[in-house]
């Protein structure tokens, strides 16, 4: 049989060419896929107790509550083997409160039971009591190494943000696919040490909680008893209105879920870009099948002779099925070869331009052997059509010559490339148009300024000069203006839950200063901007929502509730978008205060950038010569709160270039073996007078009837599905019909430059010579 | 040898239901010549099908070797005929990527012999047939009758008991058509059962027999003398 094979290979060089070279981009495309699929997958499953840890809720969202939960949890739910509370507090961190050398560190503060809940690998000192007393810190390797080099940290003090900490162990750094990452971790019961410590408080929702349970098989029950404890409940009613005394609060979300919830703190994935790249890696693997059928059913008739012939001879259909399923298999398995080394080379190139990472095979070699047996199956899967219709044919007619294959084939083989033709342009209107929503977001006019303005996140050092440091940055002509806040745009992450007149609130709170309004240019609708810092210290001005959502027609009446004063509303400003444009404006108010500058704002006049960025760097220096600065550019950091949906726009993108290279290569393969079945037909119409422009007007009418059915079929779902996905945006670009007709013209012309130069070859051939040859 | 009984064979299409044989009834002894003439069209290759063990009629019996073989499987079919029955047909129908040694092989490969074996009686019939020179080249380097003659050896290696032959001069000039009608003659007179397709009054007058059809019916029987 191998010999066969073999010598059928060789006859059918073209089309194995065409064969191998569609399925290695179809492979290609797929391998790149399933891999990123795998990688996202395999998120936190290095933890021995992946399937029994959990974190606690609130109605199913990502949320925070107060540490004391955690206290009240273990004692009394039994089925709890460990629990803790986690304060995310990423910090500056040096080997001592007087070393040069500091740097930002990502750090969170837990008791000792995250041991028994995640898997960190201790390498230097014990889990035990690492995190029992307070100021004790465990340093990650990589970090460890940074502050002492080669030498033992268990014992040496470490500063993390003004305070001092004793290294109790070293753990390996966090694997790239935990959805929680940190430097280190700080003994939670440093905050309860504290005076008047926040950990304490009920009204410190500051907190995420994980916890472990004994079995998976207790998930209900364990849910039912966290959610009836009366000590908790009294306080969540209160706290949460809408809900009635029955309704359960707390909930659990697992930690196999973690990675694929949307939130601020974890390393996530949001799951519709998981089951975008499935649905694409199902169109890349359905066009190979179809580019597939399409050029061995194209040479059915020289294959059915040969086919036939051995037939009469002795040979069973059975076996001659098995020759065209063997050559299948070879076929994919030497383009699943050429896939897997055109992918070994190019995957950093990929990971780099999408911005994504684990598409390399390391440490899951077992993929190779997958890709393997998928790609048997699958050939197996492409191959039985065609070697059926192969097969099937009247034997003695066949090898006389005089057999026609049916119109059935032929149908098929359109169906397919109208399949093709279909998924093309779905695609490339779907990244267009995701694309147009991104422009849209980019361009719109949020109300407030974000061009030429650069941030920079203070450290304790700055903040204690913060008016030093300003001034010497303002000696820069370039630098026009300056404001201190807590957040930028785009990252407001304070909400206060207030009531007010036995009314219940929620409203995001931007501690600002007293510049802020006119740095942003906010328009005033109401009351007056903040004077000064003395003067209107603690005062708040809320947005127009807060007053539309809340009914209050007199808002400069009302006093605000702060932590530990209270301030009146002295303003109301017009709406503008500090959040996503995917939402809608929230509730918000600016908290005029000195207490929380860690951004400062810098508005540039232009031009000069890099001078303006030196000077910045140089005044930095002067203030904290042992950290590095951090400069962003609002503008970028705002087009940022798109990424999720630029990283799909980029994944459509391109599969869509695939699909249609497998447009192309299905197409080439249909368009030769159609030309050369009909040279006799191209022949006998030149010799009646055709003209060639007249031979390669008619081959593109075959194909461009099925470009335009493929058009109508595409357009619609491509509209239903772009109309849908919009409505989840507060706002939305308009739906452009020109993108249709674009993608429809563009694989117009393609299909047409492709089939008539393929054409014109044939067609400028002598037709006597073709006579004769037939 | 061969014997039908109102073998009757069906097309059908949606709209059309074509009778390509309509009761025919035909048979040959062990060691006869028979010539099937008749125009276009009128079934003849359809006979032959299932003469081959091709195909299976839609009605009517087919006995060979007083086995009925009309309604075996395509399975059955394969090893039934598998060493029993040879063709050859006007075109020569040729492996063009196996040389001539390897189209003659087929045949045996299929039946699983032995590669000596093979060997040795391949290289009988490239003797016999007088293309030992050519054991080597390709179809495409052979002259038309020396195509044929391949075509006859791969026929005949297998020694099979019938020989099918679907207009074996076609595509020949007079002599080596003459000489193809010799080589059966001689396979006949060795103790093949030769059927043979033919539009030629000349080729037919070979045959013992000749039975002429027409739109799938027997229309005369005629005995050479």
């Amino acid at each position: 049989m191998i010999k066969h094979i073999y010598s059928g290979f060789i006859k059918y060089t073209l089309s194995l060419f065409l064969n191998i070279l569609s399925l290695t981009i179809a492979f290609s495309g797929i391998i790149t896929i399933l891999l990123y699929i795998s990688y996202q997958k395999s998120f936190d499953k290095h933890n021995i107790h992946y399937s029994t840890v959990y974190q606690l809720q609130i109605d199913n969202e990502e949320s925070t509550l107060p540490a004391v939960i955690s206290p009240i949890l273990r004692k009394n739910v039994s089925d709890i083997v460990a629990i803790t509370p986690v304060w995310f507090n990423p910090g500056i961190i040096s080997i001592n409160k007087q070393s040069k050398y500091s740097f930002y560190a990502s750090s969170f503060y837990a008791n000792n039971d995250i041991f028994k809940i995640f898997s960190f690998d201790i390498i230097n000192g014990s889990a035990k009591d690492a995190l029992k007393q307070p100021l004790s810190i465990v340093l990650t390797q990589s970090l460890a190494k940074k502050l002492y080099e080669n030498e033992n940290p268990i014992g040496k003090q470490v500063n993390l943000n003004g305070h001092n900490y004793t290294c109790t162990a070293v753990i390996k750094d966090l694997p790239e696919t935990s959805s929680i990452q940190t430097e280190c971790i700080v003994s939670f019961e440093t905050l309860l040490q504290q005076d008047n410590s926040f950990a304490k408080k009920w009204s410190e929702w500051s907190f995420r909680t994980f916890l472990r349970i004994n079995s998976k098989d207790n998930y209900n029950h364990v849910l039912k008893a966290i959610n009836s404890i009366d000590e908790i409940n009294n306080v969540l009613h209160e706290d949460l209105a809408e809900k009635s005394a029955n309704d359960s609060y707390l909930s659990l979300q697992a930690l196999s879920k973690l990675h694929f919830t949307e939130s601020g703190q974890y390393k996530t994935i949001n799951p519709i870009v998981i089951n975008i790249l499935i649905l694409l890696a199902i169109i890349l693997a359905v066009m190979g099948i179809v580019n597939f059928v399409n050029l061995l059913t194209s040479q059915a008739i020289q294959r059915a002779k040969v086919f036939s012939i051995k037939r009469i001879l002795g040979a069973g259909e059975t076996q001659l099925l098995i020759q065209i399923i063997v050559e299948s298999i070879i076929i994919s398995l030497i383009a699943l070869a050429i896939a897997l080394i055109i992918h070994s080379y190019l995957y950093p190139y990929i990971e780099k331009i999408l911005q994504i990472k684990g598409l390399s095979f390391q440490n899951r070699n077992y993929w190779y052997v997958y890709f393997v047996l998928m790609t048997i199956i699958y050939s197996i899967i492409a191959s039985i059509y065609p070697a059926k219709y192969i097969t099937s044919v009247n034997i003695i007619q066949t090898v006389k010559g005089t057999y026609r294959f049916s119109g059935k084939g032929r149908f098929i083989r359109n169906f397919l490339l109208t399949l093709q033709f279909s998924f093309t342009i779905l695609l490339i209107i779907a990244s267009i148009s995701i694309k147009k929503q991104i422009n849209f977001w980019h361009n719109f006019d949020i109300g407030i300024q974000k061009e030429n303005i650069v941030y920079i996140r203070t450290s304790s050092n700055i903040i204690k000069h913060k008016d030093a440091f300003v001034k010497e940055l303002l000696n820069n002509p370039h630098i026009t203006e300056y404001t201190y806040s807590s957040f930028v745009p785009g990252g407001v992450g304070m909400m206060w839950g207030r009531t007010i007149n036995n009314q219940q609130i929620n409203i995001y709170c931007w501690p600002v200063d007293q510049h802020f309004i006119d740095f942003f240019g906010i328009k005033i609708k109401k009351g007056r901007k903040f004077s000064s810092l003395k003067a209107d210290m603690n005062s708040f001005i809320i947005n127009e929502k807060a007053v539309e959502k809340y009914h209050w027609d007199k808002p400069l009446e009302i006093i605000m509730q702060g932590f530990d004063f209270e301030g009146p509303i002295i303003g109301v400003t017009e709406n503008f978008n500090f959040s996503s444009l995917k939402e809608q404006i929230p509730p918000m108010q600016l908290w005029l205060t000195d207490t929380r500058p860690y951004v400062l704002l810098l508005k540039l006049a232009g031009g000069n950038t890099s001078t303006v960025m030196e000077h910045i760097k140089n005044i930095w220096g002067k203030f904290e010569p042992g950290l590095d600065i951090d400069i962003n550019f609002l503008d970028e950091h705002l087009n940022n709160l798109y990424q999720k949906e630029e990283k799909i726009a980029y994944f459509i993108e391109a599969v869509s270039l695939w699909t249609i290279l497998l447009s192309l290569t299905g197409l080439l393969g249909l368009t030769l073996f159609t030309a050369r079945q009909r040279t006799k037909e191209i022949a006998v119409r030149r010799v009646n007078g055709a003209t060639v422009i007249e031979i390669i007007n008619l081959f593109n009418r075959e194909f461009i009837k099925w470009i335009i059915l493929a058009f109508l079929i595409a357009t619609p779902i491509a509209y239903y599905s772009i109309a849908n996905w919009i409505q989840n945006f507060a706002y939305k670009m308009s739906i452009s019909w020109w993108i249709f007709a674009l993608s429809g013209i563009f694989l117009l012309i393609v299909t047409t430059i492709s089939v008539s130069i393929q054409t014109l070859i044939i067609a400028r051939k002598n037709p006597t010579e073709s006579l004769r040859y037939e | 040898m061969i014997k039908t009984e109102n073998l009757t064979k069906v097309f059908k299409t949606d709209e059309v239901q074509t009778y390509a044989l309509n009761d025919v009834d035909i048979n040959a002894k062990k060691g006869e010549f028979i010539a099937i003439m008749g125009p276009s069209g009128c079934g003849k290759s359809t006979l032959l099908n299932i003469i081959g063990l091709l195909d299976n009629p839609t009605q009517g019996k087919y006995i060979f070797d007083g086995v009925d073989v009309s309604k075996m499987k395509e399975k059955d079919r394969t090893q039934f005929r598998k060493g029993r029955i040879g063709f050859v047909f006007q075109s020569f129908n040729l492996i063009d990527e196996l040389n001539v040694y390897e189209n003659i092989e087929l045949p045996l490969v299929y039946l699983n012999m032995k590669a000596s074996e093979r060997k040795k009686r391949i290289n009988e019939v490239l003797q016999r047939m007088k293309i030992g020179h050519r054991a080597k080249h390709f179809p495409q380097q052979l002259s038309g009758g020396q195509q044929q003659r391949v075509a006859f050896a791969r026929a005949v290696v297998a020694n099979p008991e019938l020989i099918l032959a679907d207009e074996p001069t076609g595509n020949l000039d007079s002599k080596n058509g003459s000489e193809v009608m010799n080589l059966l003659t001689e396979l006949n007179q060795d103790g093949t059962t030769i059927v043979m397709v033919t539009h030629s009054e000349r080729d037919a007058s070979y045959a013992h027999r000749i039975v002429n059809l027409l739109d799938g019916k027997v229309i005369t029987e005629t005995i050479n003398a």
